[in-house]
Formats: C-alpha cells, sequence, structure tokens
C-alpha cells in the first residue's frame, strides 16, 4: 500500500472556487528533430539520453517512469484522468514514456508534442512551487543536455504558439455560476485580449466536465515566466470575483435561496441513491454538491474531498481501481456502487 | 466587429482564405463558425490563420507562391509547405530556415519576437565562460602594451588552462 500522500489528498480541495495551479515546461533536445519528425530509433534514443540524465540522479524525490510497453491502455486512460498526461501523450502510438513522482506533483512527459514535457501541480492558489518544481527538473536537464534554444525565440518548440519560455501556467477553476448565466463566454474573449485563455478540465482540445476550466497563459514569448504568472493571477482573480458576484446574489432572495439548496440536496439524493449512472451526470451533480459545499451547506457527507470524488468516478480509473476492463453499461452500475461506498 | 454572417454577436474568429486568387478575410461569432465547421481548438484556428496569414505576405513579398515551395530545411527536411500546412516546424533550426516568416507570425501570435525570461543552464555556462575569456584576453593585452610581460605570461597560462578544462566539460 502506497502511504505517500498524493497532490490531490488535500481536505479543503474542492471547498474553494481555485482547485489547483499548474505549470508545464516545453523542451526539446538539439540533436534531434521535433517529436513529430521522429522515426521510432531516434525516439528511442532521445528517450534514453533524457532517462540517463533521470538515473544519475534528480533531487526532486522518487521519479517512477512508466514506459508505453509497460503502462496498459486503462492505466493510461486513468493518468491522463489525473491529467499526469495530456490527450496528445494519450494518442501518440510512438515511443514514448513518463515519469512521476510519488506524490504525482510532478511529471515529465517524453516525446509528447515536444520532447520534454515537465508539469507540475499544486493544490489550490501555489503557482509559484509548482513553478520551483518544474524549473527544478529543467535546470537538471539543462545542465547536461543541450536544448534547442535560441538567443532571440527562447526555447525553440514543435508549435510556435509555445515558443519563448514554454511556459503554460494555469489555475483549475470550478466555474457553475459563470457557466449557467452563459457570462463564462463573454469572460473567455475579454480574457483573450490580456493573452489568457479559457479550456476543459483536461486541457487543449478537451471538453469541459462537471464545470471545471483551465485558465491559462497563450502568449508565451516576450514575456518572462514571472510576468506570465503575475498576469495569469491577475486575470484569474478577476474571474473568480465575477463567479463569487453570481454565488453571492443567490443567497440575497429567499425564493432563490430555497430552489438552490433544494437543487444541491437534490443531487447529492440522486448520487446517494442511484442504482446506475454515467460519467457526464455524475459530474454535474458532484459540481452542484461541490458549489453548495463551498456556499457553505453542509451538503458534502463523502468520505474524500469532491475533486477527488470527480477523479475517482472517471472511466479509466474506476476500472484501474476494481482491477478489470468494464462495458460502459457495467462502469455505470459501479460508478453507483463507487459513489455509495464513499458515503 | 460584428459577425457578418449573424450580424449579431461579437466576430472573434478571423479567416483568411485565397479563393480563385482573390483573397477574402471572414469575421465571425463563435457560434457562426461552429455552423461553418470550423473546428474551434486554439491548434487549428492557429494553422487555418497561418495558412491565410503567410499565403497573403508572400504574394506581397514575392509575387509568386512557386518561389516559396522550393525553400526545405535542410537539417530535417520540412519544407515551407508543411510549415503551412500544419502550422508546426519540423527541428530547432527550421526556426533559422523559416526565421523571416517566423518573425510576421510570431509577432502576430505572440505580439513579440524577442525571448524575456529563462536560458538554459548550459548557455548561462557559455556565457560566463566567454565572458571569462573575453576579460582575461582584454587583461592580456593591457600588460603587453604595459611591457609587464610576466603578468602577461601568467594571463595567458590562466586563458590557455581555462580553454582546456572548457573543452573537457564539452
Amino acid at each position: 500500500m502506497n502511504s505517500v500522500k498524493k497532490w490531490y489528498d488535500n481536505e479543503d480541495l474542492g471547498k474553494d472556487i481555485l482547485i489547483s495551479s499548474r505549470v508545464r515546461l516545453a523542451r526539446n533536445l538539439k540533436d534531434y528533430p521535433f517529436s513529430m519528425l521522429l522515426n521510432k530509433d531516434q525516439a528511442r534514443d532521445m528517450i534514453s539520453e533524457i532517462i540517463d540524465i533521470f538515473e544519475e540522479g534528480m533531487s526532486s524525490g522518487k521519479l517512477n517512469y512508466m514506459s508505453a510497453d509497460n503502462t496498459s491502455d486503462i492505466d493510461e486512460l486513468a493518468n491522463f484522468e489525473q491529467n499526469n498526461i495530456s490527450q496528445y501523450f494519450l494518442l501518440n502510438k510512438n515511443p514514448k514514456g513518463f515519469f512521476i513522482n510519488e506524490s504525482e506533483s510532478l511529471s515529465i512527459m517524453l516525446n509528447e508534442e515536444d520532447h520534454i514535457r515537465i508539469q507540475s501541480i499544486c493544490a489550490g492558489d501555489d503557482i509559484n512551487n509548482a513553478f520551483i518544481l518544474s524549473d527544478n527538473v529543467d535546470n537538471v536537464i539543462s545542465s547536461k543536455i543541450d536544448y534547442a534554444f535560441d538567443d532571440d525565440f527562447g526555447f525553440l518548440t514543435s508549435c510556435p504558439t509555445n515558443v519563448g519560455t514554454g511556459l503554460r501556467a494555469s489555475f483549475m477553476l470550478h466555474l457553475p455560476m459563470l457557466e449557467k448565466s452563459g457570462q463564462l463566454k463573454n469572460l473567455v474573449q475579454i480574457i483573450s485580449k490580456f493573452g489568457m485563455t479559457v479550456r476543459g478540465w483536461h486541457g487543449e482540445g478537451t471538453e469541459p466536465m462537471g464545470s471545471l476550466y483551465q485558465v491559462s497563459n497563450q502568449i508565451t514569448l516576450g514575456k518572462s515566466e514571472r510576468d506570465i504568472i503575475k498576469n495569469l493571477r491577475n486575470v484569474t482573480q478577476q474571474i473568480i470575483d465575477q463567479e463569487l458576484k453570481l454565488r453571492e446574489n443567490i443567497l440575497k432572495d429567499d425564493n432563490n435561496k430555497i430552489d438552490f439548496e433544494d437543487k444541491i440536496y437534490r443531487s447529492f439524493g440522486i448520487l446517494s441513491n442511484c442504482k446506475k449512472i454515467g460519467t457526464r451526470e455524475t459530474m454535474n451533480l458532484l459540481s452542484d454538491v461541490m458549489l453548495g459545499n463551498c456556499m457553505g451547506f453542509d451538503v458534502n457527507k463523502f468520505k474524500i474531498n469532491i475533486y477527488k470524488m470527480m477523479m475517482y468516478i472517471q472511466p479509466g480509473l474506476l476500472q484501474k481501481n476494481l482491477g478489470c476492463k468494464l462495458k460502459e453499461q457495467e462502469r455505470d452500475i459501479e460508478r453507483a456502487k463507487f459513489i455509495k461506498s464513499m458515503l | 466587429m460584428l459577425c457578418q454572417n449573424c450580424n449579431e454577436n461579437q466576430a472573434t474568429v478571423f479567416v483568411h482564405r485565397i479563393i480563385n486568387g482573390q483573397e477574402r478575410e471572414l469575421h465571425l461569432c463563435e457560434e457562426c463558425a461552429k455552423q461553418f465547421g470550423m473546428q474551434l481548438s486554439f491548434d487549428e484556428l492557429f494553422q487555418g490563420f497561418l495558412d491565410g496569414f503567410l499565403s497573403h505576405n508572400h504574394r506581397q513579398s514575392f509575387g509568386s507562391e512557386n518561389l516559396i515551395k522550393t525553400r526545405v530545411c535542410d537539417k530535417c527536411g520540412f519544407s515551407y509547405d508543411d510549415f503551412k500546412n500544419s502550422g508546426k516546424l519540423g527541428c530547432g533550426e527550421c526556426y533559422k530556415v523559416f526565421h523571416d516568416d517566423l518573425l510576421l507570425v510570431l509577432k502576430n501570435i505572440q505580439g513579440s519576437v524577442k525571448h524575456i525570461g529563462k536560458v538554459p543552464v548550459k548557455n548561462i555556462a557559455k556565457v560566463s565562460f566567454e565572458n571569462k575569456i573575453a576579460r582575461l584576453e582584454n587583461d592580456l593585452r593591457r600588460a603587453i602594451n604595459e611591457e609587464k610581460y610576466e603578468d602577461a605570461a601568467r594571463i595567458r597560462d590562466e586563458i590557455k588552462k581555462i580553454r582546456e578544462a572548457g573543452n573537457l566539460n564539452e
């Protein structure tokens, strides 16, 4: 039994709009074509060069390496659902692998869209620590191997949208009221003018679920890492303020308040009593419970925090924890059983 | 600017298209863009933008697209068309080969063409190594000019030692 506490084993997770802070650095080795053009042999050579560096030692604690060869489809899917790997990495059929630390706060993907994607995640508002984690790994690698780097363009990446710092910093937010009121769309347009963007729970190209959104920087060139993070923090605070304002408005009117309270307790009621339930419906109901919990209602009776519930009901993690592959109908039944077991 | 299709919502998607040699620029809102079957992930939008953007700029600067199509990165074999179609680059060298196009693209998507921020640890070491050598060579010249030959010999040995150490590290 693994006793190391995961980053998401935090009692306060899901009691606030801001769920987690995340940093990703995109890096490429100078002596290889970018991942898209690597043949299988080159990809294996590139990966083993980086593994050698990691074997010489990292100060960031114990890292486990998961190569594509020894990772099952379900394990990969579960890692994607936990944001340890990206959608691009999940779908990539070439040689690939990733390092992950015991608390799952740090993962390093090899042969993603770029050769190296270092990413770190911390619970709550802790982006500076997330940056330090990734930055330390980056420094160890770049002291031992030549990166594709240009004095003018910075860290060179496969897509010019990542060139420069190669930094994507993001905050995971729970924004049910902005979503339901339709204001989120306008907000997305406004923040794009500040070089920021809003993506789904699992990043680029993924659908939002359970009203979870990632707010991140779009611009990576011409601004320092410190300024990118500072701007992101300012924009995120504005979004949080807007969501808070909508939440406060509900409680001002007694009729609205009772309707709201009724809805969140009904959502909890369905979750506690259902016999089968799909992922999307579960996410919507858990989102209601998270919102109620956040607004001071004693609605969460689960043994674990709601964000962890949101992860554990995902198809990959559900199957991984049960240790078997299931059809959709079977998953829905097992999901309902799992939810009940958490009460 | 309002969407040119519904004339109601704010246009957020700008599409450049060259149709039968005629350039068309379309300003659409998110909803109408979806109706036109456009993918709205940033990478895909960027790819479409790049296609229109580069075609437009090259027509202006070269007059013919045939000239551009011949450019290929010697290191990875990635062609200008590959870049235009995929929105991606093949290797670090491509940034030099397609430098001028990238300046235009980066200015538009990133708002800047000059990196500010972190540099790789190895590059910091290289910068400080080169700075140290340059400083010592300056000292050496001054010592010779001032006819301090003993100092000059000592500095020369020091430069030699540092260079040798640098070569070993590489």
